[in-house]
């Protein structure tokens, strides 16, 4: 788990070094594009990954909603932020809401429960995830 | 607790005054993004502060967070385009059937806050670019 959120970090840093070489390039409406799935794509990730750290502390997903959604979106236009912390808070909300189905099922009404593998399972697949999107993603920044 | 319906409820309808008056000079892009952000955060709040004094009706809450945030979405993206108002109120409603699950799972007020917060903020923040605009 630790590793995956390292991982994200990494290809987190990577995407935005990336858009901020070319920055010149990307104009109004692939700024919204990239804005739109980097902030859903890493704040699902990284709430995901928190939620099972510290499941209590809110205010570890406020600021990953807040800084993932701001850091990409201050890139590109004013109201790429406001896309980026919307965006940001959605994908959120949708990782510490998968994170708590898998890790305490009978919350959320489900009988049967899942072992740590599973969740281990489902951890590998978001990170492998996440670099297939990186890969996209920087083939499309090629194009540019 | 109860203030805070009222207060967003205002607050957006003080926002789409504005958004009212200068729809003509917003772009579409700009128009899009206010629109998803208005709409998401608002169902969102609408559900959480909902299911927090009504945790038993869960079915009730959620089609009527649906219905608020399909409304609200509509609303504000039927000032600029088609696209916008489909846009707008479909993401009102998807957002309006995660918010009480999320609301019934996260039973934390100060999370509650701080999204209120941030969507205060996110209020102000969209006043200012429409005015710079």
């Amino acid at each position: 788990m630790k590793i995956d959120i390292l991982i994200g970090l990494g290809l987190f840093i990577w995407c935005l070094w990336l858009c901020y070489q070319k920055k010149s390039l990307i104009d109004e409406r692939i700024g919204t594009v990239f804005t739109f799935v980097i902030a859903y794509m890493y704040s699902f990730h990284f709430a995901f990954h928190f939620a099972y750290f510290y499941p209590s502390r809110w205010y570890v997903f406020v600021g990953i909603a807040i800084l993932v959604g701001t850091l990409i979106g201050i890139l590109f236009r004013l109201h790429t932020i406001l896309l980026g912390i919307s965006i940001g808070t959605i994908g959120t909300t949708g990782g510490i809401m998968l994170q708590i189905t898998l890790s305490n099922p009978a919350v959320c009404g489900i009988q049967s429960s899942f072992s740590s593998s599973q969740i281990l399972v489902c951890s590998i697949i978001l990170t492998v995830t996440l670099c297939m999107f990186t890969v996209l993603l920087l083939l499309s920044y090629k194009r540019l | 607790m109860w203030l805070l319906l009222p207060m967003n409820i205002i607050c957006l309808a003080l926002v789409w005054r504005l958004l009212h008056q200068k729809r003509k000079i917003i772009g579409f892009h700009t128009g899009m993004n206010i629109v998803m952000s208005i709409s998401g955060f608002f169902s969102l709040l609408i559900g959480f502060i909902l299911i927090s004094f009504y945790p038993y009706s869960f079915l009730e809450i959620t089609m009527v967070t649906m219905i608020i945030g399909g409304i609200a979405g509509g609303l504000f993206g039927g000032l600029f385009e088609y696209q916008t108002f489909l846009m707008g109120t479909v993401n009102g409603l998807m957002t309006g059937l995660m918010a009480p699950m999320i609301g019934s799972v996260i039973q934390q007020e100060m999370f509650l806050y701080s999204l209120q917060a941030l969507f205060l903020f996110l209020l102000l923040f969209i006043q200012y670019m429409v005015v710079r605009t």
